[in-house]
């Protein structure tokens, strides 16, 4: 049986000829970034929670919420984050903000002041300088609101706290972020409750564009909104990142808005990287079946395809659940829901590989198969 | 302001009718005013058939429902129309008159209609097993003893393809994934055969996988045992994946109906021309702006006078748009607006 060597993709490609021991040892010249175009690089990123039992809570296995997930997001661009629920798509997300510590990787950002920094291991006050430049978008209009703060009072937050504005400065600036988001300035002084669920996520995006960050994680941001309101929510992101620079982690289960948005792909299956591509290369043209099975759910919205009931269809739906992730099967994660399973996949774990320029993927059989992807209309 | 109620809307010459609403309008009074969740809604199904209701959050959707089964929450109350319901050699009846709490309602809910609700847990008690609730239900409605009814959802779980049901129908919802309590909600709705589905918003909380999934199950189901389905959803990829018929509701007030086909060919109101147009499609250019609706759905107790759906409107034109009637733009197909030809 033949080993893949151990490859670590670089997810964009063209930059790539580093060595296993530049990923370990990242920092020489001036930071552990790789290209001044990037501003997050994502590094076998690990998170596995303990699970205890009895009086002594002692360990008795991990959830591996997140598994070696190594991506990169340059400058003013968009990554797509989907899985199912449970893959470890928000861990992901939150390991980044560092809403908690990982396991071990390292999570490198590009700093306008500090270069190249980790934010896994800063310090309480570098990571206190440098929290304006990341911030986060929810998806629950609802939860990520105090109900008791106004408006004024929950934009302004950041800025008070960051002592970047204060008095009528923050006020001003409150102002113009409301009218930024379309909303309408006089609203500062209103509670919450009293606005629909599109208007509360714009209020939560005012709130996370105030310090004026660079990098916006985006959990879900409009699964919980109405269609009509979706699209207002979509198109105001894009304005907001052309307009601002921003790049955004997108984070979503809705591969269609996922599509619309994002500039590049990452597939996550039991807290692993599965895939990761560029928008249209991975939806025309997806490399690991899991990716395949992900776009032959999506609905389609044309009476004239339906694809429900046919023979071929059903043969791409995948069949049970997700694994469990502190008891993930051997070999591959996904050979016991795969079609195309063969003995290997049950056996030998994956490797990410980048299999075409830009394009890794994570399954034995990639060359051999032809996946369908979606047609473009 | 008073809107026509469309000609009642003829009963597919594809089967014979199984249900009939008939100018419905369900209220609420309260202290802010009186909303009025459903206002004028007419509409067949035939049996086998499905019916897609869209619309979006607050259009009363899930109110017309529950109209149907007769449990619209309290203080709302059916003010005028007719649920005309059809029975096989048994005279028509009326639901929309019946005692909400009488025994005759109570043979028909949940046995000759069934009700799937959006969240699962909402219909599954926490502290009872699923096969405690099921045979409950097979016991009282099927007159069923324990022995058999126990059966009789093993063999229904197992339809429904839940893993191992001689195992799983001792297990507490909390025991189960989503999809699978989605699953057992469905084992559990058709194990006294309906005559009538109700599916409200049933994948909405569900990964696409399990969608799919769902979606085909509730397919095969429906072919097997030749039910109707009313379908609530706001996915209208879900709509064009499933259902015959689609009546799009705005502000309680069915704006467009017509078959599945003319509905994303031809829509003929704005609004349904807006909802296909703002949702992002697979293989679609990306980057591209999407086309919103402006503005939000209104207060429910501070409708719009004249249509509705006027202040959203790029089409509105004062003086034309005062009282919209039913225009008929094709053979089973009617909108609620006064420039549907302009559309």
């Amino acid at each position: 049986m033949t080993r893949f060597p151990r490859f670590r993709p670089s997810p964009f490609g063209a930059q790539t000829s580093r060595t296993a021991s530049s990923w370990a040892n990242p920092g020489g010249n001036g930071g552990g970034g790789t290209g001044e175009s990037n501003l997050l690089e994502v590094r076998e990123l690990r998170k596995f929670f303990p699970i205890t039992q009895g009086l002594l809570k002692r360990t008795v296995g991990h959830v591996r919420a997140v598994d070696d997930v190594s991506f990169t997001i340059p400058k003013g661009k968009t990554l797509g984050l989907v899985g199912e629920s449970g893959c470890g798509k928000t861990t992901t997300s939150r390991l980044i903000l560092r809403a908690f510590d990982p396991s071990s990787g390292s999570v490198w950002f590009n700093d306008r002041r500090l270069g190249w920094v980790d934010v896994t291991t800063l310090d309480k006050n570098s990571l206190r300088g440098l929290r304006p430049n990341m911030q986060m978008i929810f998806q629950d209009p609802y939860s990520s609101l105090n109900p008791r703060m106004t408006l004024v009072e929950v934009i302004g937050e950041p800025l008070l706290v960051n002592n970047i504005a204060r008095g009528s400065e923050l006020h001003d600036r409150v102002a113009y972020l409301l009218r930024r988001v379309g909303l309408r300035p006089e609203y500062v002084g209103r509670y919450p409750h009293g606005f629909s669920g599109g208007q509360r996520q714009r209020i939560g995006i005012a709130r996370a564009l105030a310090p004026s960050p660079r990098l916006v994680v985006c959990d879900e941001p409009v699964s919980a909104l109405d269609v009509s309101i979706q699209a207002q929510i979509l198109n105001l992101l894009q304005d907001l990142q052309q307009e601002f620079g921003l790049t955004y982690l997108f984070v979503a289960h809705d591969l269609s808005v996922v599509e619309h948005i994002s500039d590049r792909v990452a597939v996550m299956y039991v807290g692993k990287l599965v895939e990761l591509a560029d928008t249209e290369d991975l939806y025309q043209r997806p490399l690991h079946p899991y990716t395949e099975a992900l776009l032959a759910a999506v609905p389609t919205p044309d009476p004239h395809r339906r694809r429900r009931g046919a023979v071929q269809q059903k043969q791409l739906m995948l069949r049970g659940e997700v694994a469990d992730p502190s008891n993930p099967p051997k070999g591959c994660y996904f050979h016991p829901r795969c079609p195309y399973a063969v003995e290997r996949c049950r056996v030998e774990t994956p490797q990410l590989r980048e299999l075409q320029p830009k394009h890794v993927v994570s399954c034995h059989r990639a060359e051999e198969l032809t996946l369908q992807g979606v047609t473009r209309e | 302001m008073v809107v026509a109620a469309p000609a009642p809307l003829r009963v597919q010459e594809t089967g014979e009718a199984l249900l009939e609403v008939r100018d419905l309008r369900v209220q609420f009074p309260l202290d802010e005013g009186t909303v009025r969740a459903v206002d004028g809604l007419s509409y067949s199904l035939a049996r086998g058939r499905t019916l897609g209701v869209v619309g979006e959050s607050g259009c009363g959707k899930t109110i017309t429902a529950q109209a149907i089964l007769r449990i619209v929450p309290k203080p709302g109350r059916i003010v005028s129309g007719e649920i005309i319901y059809h029975r096989v050699g048994r005279p028509p009846i009326d639901l929309a008159r019946m005692d909400p709490y009488s025994d005759e309602i109570r043979a028909i809910r949940g046995k000759e209609i069934a009700y799937i609700f959006q969240e699962p847990m909402a219909s599954l008690s926490p502290v009872h097993t699923i096969g405690h609730q099921m045979i409950e239900r097979i016991r009282l409605h099927l007159h069923m003893g324990g022995g058999e009814a126990r059966k009789r959802a093993i063999a229904m779980l197992e339809l429904v393809g839940m893993p191992r049901p001689s195992q799983t129908i001792d297990r507490y919802p909390h025991q189960l994934s989503g999809g699978q309590r989605q699953r057992a909600v469905i084992a559990m709705a058709l194990v006294c055969q309906p005559s009538l589905l109700i599916a409200d918003e049933p994948t909405t909380a569900l990964d696409v996988t399990t969608e799919a999934q769902i979606l085909e199950l509730l397919l095969d189901l429906q072919r097997d045992f030749g039910m109707a389905m009313q379908y609530i959803t706001h996915n209208l990829g879900v709509v064009a994946e499933l259902v015959d018929d689609v009546i799009v509701i705005y502000l309680g007030r069915p704006v467009e109906y017509g078959p599945v086909e003319d509905i994303f060919d031809q829509p003929a109101h704005p609004y349904t021309r807006a909802l296909l147009r703002s949702i992002p499609k697979l293989g679609k250019k990306s980057r591209e702006r999407l086309e919103s609706i402006r503005g939000m759905v209104p207060d429910p107790y501070r409708v719009p006078a004249g249509c509705a759906y006027h202040p959203r409107c790029p089409l509105y034109q004062p003086g034309t748009c005062d009282a919209p009637e039913y225009v008929q733009v094709g053979p089973r197909h009617w909108a609620l607006c006064a420039r549907a030809e302009a559309v």
